[in-house]
């Protein structure tokens, strides 16, 4: 429920602060272009006014001296154009307060200065930017931009000994389709592996099938035979989770010849199944091969961009009470960053004598007890090549310990 | 606070920059035509207050003030459309940053729409990542894959590209070129870029051997900097009393070739700044703030870490 409130909360912010900017865009919109149209016109006019006025002092003869009536016209003409032409720059002038009111808008609703957060030595020295052009380099190479990665190797200097290989080339394949409304390699994709899907429950083939006879609906009565035929084929061996599903489906047929789209069934032609197709699949493909569904780098970048927010805040906070410096971004972040469920990568272990968590040079040891302690507990807890378990009185070989991973 | 507030503020803020630079553009252009057009005005009026004007006289002055008239409506329409360009960039940019929230038939947000939404935000950080960095090729190629170069701050980092090899070729004429086009902006920022330029444009006219002219240069530039940099400009001008070849540490290092590499990192500090672009790319800020939140052991020294993190997302 929580959850759910703060997805919200979210939401709404983020979109308050893009409308409250965009009334001011809008705005500089409409202005423009009224000018734009005002000064057209008003030009035209004015071109065509004197225009006139040149013509009608043409055909006097030569020599001829200008009467005065002409000459109060000129004068009149003379006083019109230069109003009309001080106003048009003057009118132009004053919509610098509405172009100015967009920045403002920007300045008001996002932060300027999201980097108080870091720190800006962290990718400042060559061996740290070759490693960071690496973990990219890799991340294109599986996401199947073959020509980003191989641009980047050169202009960088990277050395490519890191291939994507299998299983992303086919995956991506596949997913460029989707991106095209093609279904056929998916679904071929999921057909050969349907056993292993049905496994674990995944809904990806229906969901194609489904796309696919949604599809066969859209070309309207003269293709119902072959949705029909087609639901017939496939829809059968998934009736025992998509009952309700299959039924709303063939009710869509009810409504071909007047239109999908004017019936209760026209969210079932939304764009919003496509997008949630390449969703399922990119997740069950996935979870079916055993590698995780975004790149290490993405991954990554995203639980930075959820925790920014929550960083900028505290460090508000902590500037407020004048103690910025218990958080100097060496150690430990100091306050715990809720990224969601699906962030939850690992537990950690803490040593429960040294109470220190645990690292890659003082790891978890299981002792033959079962006991978990850290290394450098083991160590101190030595005595010769006897050593005793702090917890049950066991004793036993330092070197029976085994390291452990969690 | 939600990311979206937290972090797109370049996004918006470098099309509004540069609207802004637009708006000024196109009212000195509106100014210049309009001081024409009346100019014209003036010269008519006083060709008729004097006694017997010739008729013909006027038409022809009359014809002139017509094609006036007419440049300064092309130059307005012109102006005027590209500050509705400039416009429409901000205006996409926020409909591509409400795409974030997209929401489904049955008001739900989406949460499809919302990862595809992230795959391209860092598409997009990459991107400026990338060009912060000066893998140009890299950075256009991924804008052009990924369709996002209207959502990116391309534009501006190739300007600066070229103003970054001429420096590093030694040539001042783009960068000053660049102080020039953005004057007034500098200036509230006072920044020393073109002052700086003048001094290696005079370090280089004695590096030549040519003093006097060193001299000329001096005269012709330095004045306007006397009030902020006086004592600067004093000890530069010392340097005409020693050789290329000095070893006094302090005049050692006014001829030293790094200066130019120097002269690079503040130009590019200076167009960050311009822009409102904060120091550090978004990518690599958000970065770090991922490799803590994620909770990898050390994360800052062990940064070694995301190269396997790949198995150990598995694990």
């Amino acid at each position: 429920m929580t959850d759910e409130n703060t997805k919200i909360r979210k939401y709404t912010t983020n979109m308050d602060a893009c409308c409250a900017v965009e009334r001011e865009v809008d705005r500089v919109l409409s202005k423009f272009g009224s000018i734009n149209e005002h000064a057209s016109r008003v030009l035209a006019e004015l071109v065509s006014y004197i225009e006139s006025l040149k013509l009608e002092l043409e055909t006097a003869p030569e020599g001829h001296e200008l009467t005065s009536v002409q000459n109060d016209l000129l004068k009149q003409a003379m006083v019109k154009v230069k109003e009309t032409v001080s106003r048009l720059a003057t009118d132009h002038r004053d919509l610098h307060s509405t172009v100015s009111k967009v920045g403002k808008a920007i300045d008001r609703n996002f932060t300027a200065d999201f980097a108080v957060t870091s720190r800006d030595d962290v990718f400042a020295d060559t061996d740290k930017i070759n490693l960071l052009n690496q973990v990219i380099y890799q991340h294109f190479c599986r996401q199947g931009m073959q020509d980003v990665a191989s641009e980047l190797a050169q202009e960088a200097a990277i050395k490519t000994e890191y291939s994507s290989g299998e299983p992303f080339t086919e995956l991506n394949h596949i997913l460029e389709s989707l991106k095209t409304k093609d279904v056929e390699p998916a679904l071929a994709w999921a057909t050969a592996h349907h056993d292993n899907l049905e496994a674990q429950h995944s809904s990806l083939e229906f969901k194609l099938h489904r796309l696919k006879f949604i599809e066969l609906l859209k070309q309207g009565a003269a293709h119902q035979t072959e949705a029909i035929s087609y639901a017939r084929t496939h829809f059968g061996q998934f009736v025992h989770r998509h009952e309700k599903d299959i039924q709303t489906l063939m009710g869509m047929l009810l409504f071909v010849p007047n239109g999908i789209s004017s019936s209760p069934y026209s969210s079932m032609l939304d764009n919003e199944l496509w997008v949630e197709i390449y969703e399922v699949f990119t997740r069950d493909a996935c979870h079916l091969l055993g590698v995780s569904v975004d790149s290490p780098l993405a991954t990554c970048v995203n639980a930075g961009c959820t925790a920014i927010p929550a960083l900028l805040n505290i460090k508000q906070v902590m500037m407020q009470r004048q103690v910025t410096g218990i958080w100097n971004g060496k150690d430990e972040l100091p306050i715990e960053i809720d990224l969601g469920t699906d962030k939850r990568y690992h537990s950690m272990f803490a040593c429960p004598i040294l109470r220190q968590q645990s690292t890659e040079s003082n790891p978890p040891m299981r002792l033959l007890c079962g006991h978990v302690i850290s290394k450098d507990a083991l160590n101190k807890l030595c005595n010769g090549n006897k050593m005793k378990c702090p917890y049950c009185p066991v004793e036993q070989s330092p070197t029976d310990a085994r390291l452990i991973f969690f | 606070m939600a990311d979206v507030k937290a972090l797109e503020h370049p996004t918006l803020k470098v099309p509004y920059e540069i609207l802004n630079k637009k708006f000024r553009t196109a009212q000195k252009t509106l100014d210049r035509e309009v001081s024409h057009v009346q100019q014209a005005a003036i010269e008519i009026e006083r060709n008729i207050s004097g006694e017997n004007a010739k008729t013909q006289n006027i038409t022809k002055f009359l014809g002139g003030m017509v094609e006036k008239l007419q440049v300064l409506k092309r130059k307005a329409e012109e102006s005027i459309t590209e500050e509705l360009q400039a416009t429409n960039v901000c205006k996409r940019r926020l409909e591509h940053l409400k795409e974030h929230s997209t929401l489904t038939s049955s008001g739900a947000v989406s949460q499809g729409a919302l990862n595809q939404w992230r795959r391209k935000r860092l598409d997009r950080m990459v991107v400026e990542y990338f060009l912060r960095n000066g893998y140009y090729n890299s950075a256009i190629t991924l804008a052009e894959k990924s369709t996002i170069k209207d959502l990116t701050n391309i534009d501006i980092f190739l300007t600066s590209r070229e103003v970054e090899k001429s420096l590093a070729n030694h040539e001042t004429s783009k960068c000053l070129a660049w102080c020039y086009d953005n004057r007034s902006k500098l200036r509230k920022l006072k920044s020393n870029m073109e002052f700086n330029l003048r001094i290696q444009e005079f370090v280089e006219l004695i590096r030549s051997d040519r003093r006097i002219d060193a001299i000329k240069h001096a005269r012709k530039h330095f004045p306007s900097f006397e009030e902020e940099h006086l004592s600067t400009i004093q000890k530069v001008m010392a340097l005409l009393a020693f050789p290329v070849t000095t070893e006094i540490p302090s005049y050692k290092v006014l001829f030293d070739e790094n200066r130019w590499d120097t002269l690079i990192e503040e130009f590019r500090h200076e167009n960050y700044r311009l822009f409102q672009l904060a120091s550090q790319s978004v990518f690599t800020v958000a970065l770090q703030a991922g490799l803590s939140a994620l909770k990898t052991p050390y994360p800052l020294m062990q940064f070694h870490y995301l190269i396997f993190l790949d198995q150990f997302l598995l694990s």
